[in-house]
């Protein structure tokens, strides 16, 4: 019965019903439009680029030829940029023609097409013979022209040479030819025009002298052929043509590059854009014209472009719909995969356990590369990046506040790049996405933070955070480059209602992050106490069990004091505190009666903002660490508090003051810096776990273990201390006093115990943590309350606190 | 407890994410390497011209005698003449029997390069015995079929035959040949003798020469037969299950089982586009046009670039009525086509879409000698333009029309019915839904053919087969729904409308309908919300705004009615009936010098409005009194 209840469970959870409605859209949808898997299969997809570039004012005509749809070419896509100058298009039985007309200031003519080639191979019977006539549309390509002669006797002469014994043969005849053009004319890159006649005289030749010496001998065996002007596409930026040759036979113009050795064959990436003896360019003479192609291979489903709209279309494809709002080809897939990189991000998080720098950076970075390639869209997110940080680095020295700070530096990193952007387009002569502008914003923010883990030395976070990063970022990259993904995506948009459901189960797991097996390595053998994770930790303490308005109450120090006060919990005094920029100098004022003291923020979190301030001097104090504060840093660093700088969650804070505490004696000789507290973990009113925090000069006087401070484990019935953790790493004595850490018996413990139970009578977080120190004159004072306590306490004491925890309620 | 523990741990799911990724990777590495293989296009002669081959060549391993080979070197090297060879002195000095011999192997060398040409003069020397005697009486028939000499050529396989009855190629190329020279009844004979006395492929191939030529000579039974016997014997030749449809269409069978014929030769070999371009062609002679767009979405990219697709799909379109479809395609013919005169027959197809019938007809009028497709085309555009006794004629005509007779019955078809010959358009119908019945469009014609009769139950037969075969189509279902209303079945009626409307809620013919049928059922508050939602998508439909305000006033709603009305009055300021409607609505309500200023606006329209005169009285009372 248990068993059926828990699988009933399971079909009524809401990912599962998502996973299943979206199941059953896919089941359908293939059922009814089952040949949309043809759409997947990848097309070559070339991306050819044409840039012609003039020096001269006046009357300018340019023209060239352009691809056009036939049967190998389909475009996709394309794009003119000829600013200021008239174009005209004309198509004709040669080709699609587009002519530029007037004068042009950037005297500059771009052309981009994204067009989708395919290879083509003929297989000529042996047994097809030559038809005697033709169609008479046709009779145009058997005639002879001055640089295609087919009476000349050297012609005739040199087919007497070659001919095969069965010259009624198509293929035989073509293959005579073929051979002959191919290997006895020695291929030579001859810039200019070759007639047929040079090239047998000379018997070398360019591509074009090899093609019309193939059509004189064709023409000549009543074989009808023809010229055809293009571009071979190979990735490289080039100057060079190239020209081949089809020849008439049963209805089909067959290619033949007796240059490059196709026979009855063309690989995919030749593009054809004339056919007939043409030039490529006319141009209005002396206007010191150039030119240059380039292109790039995309591989590319083709359900991305192609019309896949059936009668019976039962869901729409989702490219075709965002085609209809105009949205270019590469915004389309990249939109259309966001989902799936959220999800990805989601599962290196919540499952892997992987950190980066912003949570849905590296997929905006990773976006924007599929722009401008994977290699210079690292390097343009590294400079960017490293732009930032020098930023942050400069104006923190002109004492710039926090937010202003982040606006410079968008500004900044903005000016920069677009230097850089518009450089490369004039050299490069490439489009850049305007996407790739984008992660600019969110590198200068994510940078604040990088900046933080430097201030703080927190070297080792920051390394994990930037290889977690570059991880994430090309996980993303290949996500986005996935034809599959993007084919699959948009010709069932119903998957998204799976990757939603996905989404939704990482978001309800509980289980034990891969990062976290590695963190509690040395826990995980224990047959019982099974350790507490992060997302257990949120998923069934914080969330079930501690309230929005409890929290909220824990992140406000002030108003915790305040409450712990009134149910008679020692806490530390307030001696001024500080609401708005308008109190700073009052606040301040109120600090010259002090000789030692503490100004905090409000909402701070993980010990950021708090300034320890030992002893007066000149105009200004002394910190714990020695460090001199003047008054105006000291009024800028409460203006910074004010600004939310250290809040945990960005909102503007409150300032306040704490008079220093004394350390007990019991503690000052162990920690001669800083004080130290005792963290307390408390679940439903009951405690399950202690440890001692004891700060060193490495953590700068701070009680916070990231930071580099001692965890000791404390024995919950003795208050006696057990054995101790430096950045994960057993210890015995104190780094800089060289005392003994463990068996140290804390003073006050049963009080402690009681403390801490009061402050959950006070405060009722259902699983809090209670951090205790002890003063010299007054003993135990609580210093603050965590509605999300950290989990490292657990390698410290050496013991999960998942049953316990759970147990508990 | 260690396997609960492991699955509370990210490892599984990493794992089953690496399977993922794995699977992505090898699919799209299999995808990618699956596309790379550009499409082959063979080219040959067709299979009437599959000549055999000498099959005792094959079978020759010797090498030429030592003569043999150094006259070979002196043709190949020197250039040496045949006839020089002949009487030169190696030759000449050997007794005739050794010369006959040297001659025959010489021939049989050269046939291994294919010389036909020498292979002729040098065999032409022999005598018919020595040919015989030598094995080379088959490779100078084919030498001679070779050089285009085929009566010669027939008469020597003849010869080679009648020595050797059982030889396969000899005949089959001699069945070849009668039927290249038109000698169709010789070749049937002679394909059957090769039927035979052969067995497996060659079996195969001889049984489809012979059922192509009974195709060739009409008999198209015999054809069908045969062809189906090749595919007994050679089940995996695309060639003959395509030429089987052909046959099967020709014989006048039901247009699915042929049409299975063709899908048969596609599916063994899916991207010869030949094949998917017979079998569009078949579907487009028998009106299976929906099938012909369908099925080139699914063809590669070759054959949609093709001319002759481009054809076929801007044909289907039209005959969809789908004119914008097809005037892409036709767009294309006008940009690539390379012969003027098919250039021309595009700008016709582009005036027929374009609806310019006149210009068309006058264009037309100037080709001296015009084709099938011409003469189909210049019926459509007299019919359209309602010259219905020329159209007649020309369609008639195109009666005798392989590819035309289908299309030009439903043309007939048409015709009768607009002239209200409407039994004689049914019996035509019913014989063309009868050749293929997944046309959908004739049941639903006929069903109107039957309606015009006001003959509902079978109107209502028929559109019910349309329906079974698209059930989709809202033009059906809405027919549906007026021929159960016709029957007094107004909720069943009101059930199809229902139904039409959930596949496209908003098609305001049938939300007409709807309200219509919601009137008949005395259920007027809900026609009035069904005219409220036909406003909220057409706010200007003016047919509506009048029949809502007809229905709001019968109600006593002056006030929304007049709104309407005035809406109607912006739209046609000269309805005089829904101006009488308002000024109405504005008495009925008591606003009496509303009603006056709508009625003096009707008199200035039309000054002897009865209708307004009167009412203008009655007010003038009421006021009065």
């Amino acid at each position: 019965m248990a068993f059926f209840k828990k699988q009933l469970r399971w079909i009524f959870r809401l990912d599962t019903g998502l996973l299943f409605i979206s199941l059953l859209l896919l089941t359908i949808h293939t059922t009814r439009n089952g040949e949309l898997s043809s759409f997947l299969l990848p097309e070559g997809i070339y991306q050819y680029n044409l840039s012609m570039s003039f020096d001269a004012e006046g009357d300018i005509g340019i023209s060239t030829y352009l691809p056009d749809n036939s049967d190998r070419v389909e475009i996709i896509d394309e794009k003119l940029i000829s600013r200021d100058m008239d174009v005209e298009y004309r198509i004709g039985t040669d080709g699609r023609y587009a002519q530029w007309s007037g004068n042009s200031v950037s005297k500059t003519i771009f052309y981009r097409a994204l067009v989708s080639l395919q290879g083509v191979r003929f297989d000529i019977s042996k047994n097809l013979e030559i038809p005697k006539e033709y169609a008479d549309e046709l009779t145009v390509y058997l005639k002879e022209t001055s640089a295609v002669p087919v009476n000349h006797a050297e012609i005739k002469a040199l087919w007497a040479q070659i001919k095969p014994n069965d010259t009624s043969s198509t293929y035989d005849v073509l293959h005579a030819i073929y051979n002959y053009s191919h290997h006895k004319i020695k291929p030579l890159p001859f810039k200019g025009f070759t007639d047929s006649l040079t090239a047998l005289r000379l018997g070398v030749a360019s591509c074009n002298g090899k093609s019309r010496l193939f059509a004189s001998l064709a023409r000549l065996n009543n074989l009808p052929a023809r010229l055809v002007g293009g571009v071979i596409l190979n990735g490289e930026k080039k100057k060079t043509s190239h020209q081949w040759i089809e020849i008439y036979i049963e209805d089909h113009w067959v290619p033949f590059d007796p240059t490059n050795g196709h026979f009855a064959s063309l690989p995919r990436h030749y593009v054809g854009l004339y056919r007939g003896d043409h030039s490529m360019f006319k141009r209005t003479t002396n206007i010191n014209f150039d030119y240059a192609f380039n292109s790039k291979e995309i591989k590319i489903a083709p359900a991305l472009y192609r019309d896949t709209a059936t009668p019976e279309s039962f869901i729409p494809n989702a490219a075709t719909l965002m085609k209809e709002l105009g949205l270019p080809l590469q915004t389309t897939y990249i939109f259309l995969l966001f989902p799936m990189c959220t999800l990805l991000i989601t599962f290196l998080r919540n499952i892997v356990g992987v950190k980066t720098f912003g949570i849905f950076m590296p997929m905006l970075i990773a976006a924007a590369s599929v722009y401008t390639g994977f290699f210079v869209g690292l390097l343009g997110f590294s400079m960017v990046l490293l732009l930032a940080f020098i930023s942050h680095a400069v104006l923190g020295k002109f004492n710039i506040l926090k937010i202003p700070r982040l606006a410079s530096i968008i500004t900044i990193t903005t000016i920069v790049s677009l230097i850089g952007v518009s450089n490369i387009a004039i050299s490069q002569n490439i489009e850049f996405g305007l996407l790739a502008l984008f992660p600019v914003v969110i590198i200068s923010f994510a940078v604040d933070r990088i900046h933080q883990m430097a201030n703080e030395s927190n070297w080792h976070d920051l390394l994990y955070s930037a290889a977690g990063t570059l991880l994430t970022l090309s996980l993303c990259y290949l996500v986005f480059s996935s034809f599959l993904l993007q084919g699959i995506f948009s010709l069932y948009p119903e998957l998204l209602l799976t990757v939603l459901a996905l989404q939704l189960f990482i978001g309800s797991w509980s289980g034990m992050r891969i990062s976290e097996i590695i963190r509690f390595r040395h826990l995980m053998g224990h047959q019982k106490n099974q350790v507490l994770s992060i997302n257990g930790r949120n998923r069934d303490l914080i969330y079930k069990h501690n309230t929005e308005t409890l929290l909220q109450l824990a992140t406000n120090k002030l108003e915790t004091k305040k409450c712990l006060t009134q149910s008679g919990v020692p806490c530390p005094s307030t001696l001024s505190s500080c609401h708005s920029y308008s109190e700073v100098d009052t606040f301040l004022a109120s600090m010259s009666g002090q000789q030692d003291f503490v100004i905090k923020p409000n909402k701070g979190a993980r010990g950021s903002g708090i300034l320890l301030l030992a002893e007066k001097k000149d105009n200004g104090f002394l910190s714990t660490s020695r460090k001199f504060w003047p008054k105006p840093a000291i009024k800028q660093h409460v203006e910074e508090i004010l600004s939310g700088s250290f809040s945990q969650n960005g909102d503007e804070d409150d300032a306040y003051i704490e008079p220093m505490i004394k350390q007990h004696q019991s503690l000052k000789s162990i920690a001669p810096l800083g004080l130290c507290d005792i963290r307390l973990i408390i679940c439903n009113g009951q405690l399950i776990s202690a440890m001692l925090r004891v700060p060193t000069l490495k953590s700068k006087g701070k009680a916070n273990i990231h930071l580099g401070a001692i965890g000791v484990s404390v024995d919950l019935e003795t208050g006696l201390t057990g054995r101790s953790l430096l950045y994960g790493k057993e210890i015995q004595k104190h780094p800089d006093s060289g005392k003994l850490l463990g068996l140290v018996q804390l003073p006050f413990w049963p009080e402690i115990n009681d403390i801490a139970i009061q402050c959950y009578i006070s405060i009722p977080l259902g699983y809090m943590g209670v951090d205790i120190c002890l003063d010299e004159n007054v003993g135990p004072l609580v210093l603050e309350v965590n509605g999300r306590p950290g989990l490292e306490i657990q390698n410290i004491n050496k013991e999960g606190i998942h049953d316990v925890a759970l147990g508990a309620f | 407890m260690f396997r609960s523990r492991f699955f509370q741990t990210g490892i599984p799911y990493l794992g089953l994410a690496l399977l993922f990724v794995a699977a992505i990777i090898y699919t799209e590495f299999f995808l990618e390497r699956e596309n790379s293989v550009p499409p082959v296009i063979k080219i040959a002669p067709s299979t009437d011209e599959d000549f055999e081959s000498d099959s005792d060549l094959a079978t020759r391993q010797e090498l030429p005698n030592e003569l043999v080979a150094s006259l070979l070197s002196q043709i190949s090297s020197n250039g040496l003449q045949i006839k020089e060879l002949l009487s030169g002195a190696e030759i000449t000095t050997l007794n005739q029997q050794e010369r006959a011999g040297i001659i025959a192997e010489l021939a049989q060398a050269l046939s291994t390069e294919r010389d036909f040409a020498n292979i002729q003069i040098l065999l032409t020397g022999l005598t018919l015995d020595q040919r015989l005697l030598h094995n080379v009486q088959f490779t100078f028939a084919y030498a001679l079929s070779k050089t285009g000499r085929h009566k010669d050529s027939i008469e020597q396989y003849e010869f080679f035959t009648a020595a050797n009855p059982n030889a396969y190629s000899a005949l089959l190329n001699q069945g070849l040949l009668q039927k290249k020279i038109g000698a169709h009844e010789k070749a049937i004979l002679i394909f059957s003798t090769a039927t035979d006395i052969s067995s497996g492929f060659k079996k195969a191939k001889s049984l489809a020469h012979l059922a192509s030529t009974e195709h060739t000579l009409s008999r198209y039974d015999d054809a069908v037969k045969h062809y189906k016997k090749s595919i007994e014997y050679r089940p995996d030749s695309p060639d003959t299950w395509s030429r089987l449809g052909k046959a099967l269409m020709a014989s006048g069978e039901q247009y699915q089982q042929s049409m299975s014929a063709y899908d048969k030769a596609i599916a063994l070999d899916p991207k010869n586009s030949r094949l998917l371009l017979t079998r569009a062609n078949a579907q487009l002679i028998h009106y299976d046009y929906v099938s012909v767009t369908k099925n080139f979405k699914k063809t590669t990219l070759l054959s949609k670039n093709d001319i002759k697709t481009h054809r076929l799909l801007a044909w289907a379109y039209l005959e969809q009525g789908k004119r914008n479809n097809a005037k892409k395609h036709i767009n294309y013919l006008i940009q690539h086509e390379t012969s003027r005169l098919k250039k021309t027959y595009a700008e016709f197809l582009l005036l027929y879409a374009q609806e310019q019938y006149k210009e068309l007809l006058s264009r037309i009028k100037k080709i001296k000698s015009k084709t099938d497709e011409l003469r189909y085309l210049k019926g459509l555009a007299n019919r359209r333009s309602g010259y219905y006794q020329k159209a007649l004629t020309i369609f008639e005509k195109l009666s005798n029309s392989e590819a035309y007779k289908w299309r030009s019955q439903i043309q007939l078809a048409r015709i009768k019915r607009s002239r209200k010959q409407y039994q004689q358009a049914i019996v035509m119908f019913q014989k063309l839904i009868q050749h293929n019945n997944a046309a959908a469009f004739l049941s639903f014609e006929l069903s109107l053919t039957h309606e015009s009769l006001s003959q509902a139950e079978l109107a209502l037969k028929a559109i019910n087969h349309a329906i079974t075969l698209n059930d989709k189509n809202k033009i059906y279902l809405l027919a549906k729904a007026r021929y159960l209303q016709l029957l007094a079945k107004p909720n069943e009626a009101m059930r199809i409308v229902n139904q039409l409307l959930e596949i496209s809620p908003n098609y305001t013919r049938g939300l007409r309908y709807k309200a219509t049928l919601q009137l008949q059922i005395s259920d007027p508050i809900n026609a009035i919300k069904t005219y409220e939602k036909i406003l909220s998508l057409e706010p200007s439909d003016t047919t509506t705004l009048k029949l809502l305000a007809t229905l709001l006033i019968d109600r006593a709603q002056y006030t929304q009615a007049q709104g309407h009305l005035s809406k109607l009055l912006d739209e046609q300021s000269d309805n005089l009936d829904a101006r009488y409607l308002l000024a109405s609505a504005y008495y009925k309500n008591n606003q009496f010098s509303q009603a006056l200023t709508e009625l003096n606006n009707i008199l200035k329209l039309d000054h002897a409005h009865k209708l307004a005169i009167e009412l203008i009285k009655t007010i003038n009372l009421k006021t009065i009194n």
